[in-house]
């Protein structure tokens, strides 16, 4: 009896869980400048998983915010992101999963030093390259074990 | 005129038509995988570039850059 009540509060959870993550975004729900950029997706809406009506969602939005200007750099960007070896596109998608689970102070933090990073002259910014470079595979894999092994701060509520 | 030449003729001129729409039309919206590409990050599509260089990021915080001409020494005592 104890055994059966587990397994079925176990499935109720579990069905639960799938349907709050499978939660997706109606047509209705997206503004009349995200409706005109995927007017393509109108008929199709429904019948896309909820992740990628999350990510076409956003991306829509994005793209409406942008200047023209800023919508050739993101092509550029693209251009180059497709071009990347498709590990390294993985590698990277992996470190924006546990960068996402960082509070957002470290965010911050990160996001900070990046601007530094890129404010540096090409110089500067080649000598961390080297630098880090010159360290051995150890130091190099701790220092990346170090991003990864940090606890996640506060809930999984990401998009 | 001949039915094979108006009917190139008719062709000719629905090809400049949808030409000249497309010109003077508005921007054509992105393609599907441009926009999922886009919408991947959690602030900007420019958090790739950041993600890709994010261990020489984080390294930052202990050791700022090196001043021209002088060796490293970091990374030696991390834990």
């Amino acid at each position: 009896m104890k055994a059966k009540l587990i397994i079925v509060l176990g499935t109720l959870l579990f069905v639960g869980a799938a349907f709050a993550d499978n939660h997706g975004l109606s047509w209705n729900e997206l503004s009349a400048d995200q409706q005109a950029v995927l007017g393509h997706f109108s008929d199709t809406w429904d019948s896309l998983p909820a992740n990628r009506q999350q990510r076409l969602a956003t991306g829509a939005a994005r793209w409406s915010a942008m200047t023209p200007e800023q919508r050739q750099q993101a092509e550029a960007r693209f251009g180059e992101w497709r071009g990347l070896p498709a590990e390294r596109r993985e590698l990277i998608r992996e470190r924006a999963e546990i960068f996402g689970d960082l509070s957002p102070e470290e965010k911050r933090r990160i996001r900070e030093n990046y601007g530094r990073y890129r404010q540096m002259d090409k110089q500067r910014r080649q000598a961390l390259k080297d630098r880090y470079r010159r360290m051995t595979p150890e130091q190099r894999q701790r220092l990346r074990d170090h991003l990864r092994e940090r606890p996640p701060k506060r809930p999984r509520d990401r998009k | 005129m001949a039915s094979p030449e108006r009917h190139a003729v008719l062709l000719a001129c629905g090809l400049c038509l949808c030409a000249a729409a497309a010109i003077a039309g508005e921007e054509l919206p992105p393609d599907a995988e441009f926009l999922e590409y886009l919408g991947m990050w959690e602030e900007t599509d420019e958090d790739w570039l950041l993600l890709d260089e994010i261990t020489l990021v984080e390294n930052m915080e202990r050791s700022d850059p090196v001043p021209e001409g002088e060796e490293s020494t970091e990374t030696e005592n991390e834990s």
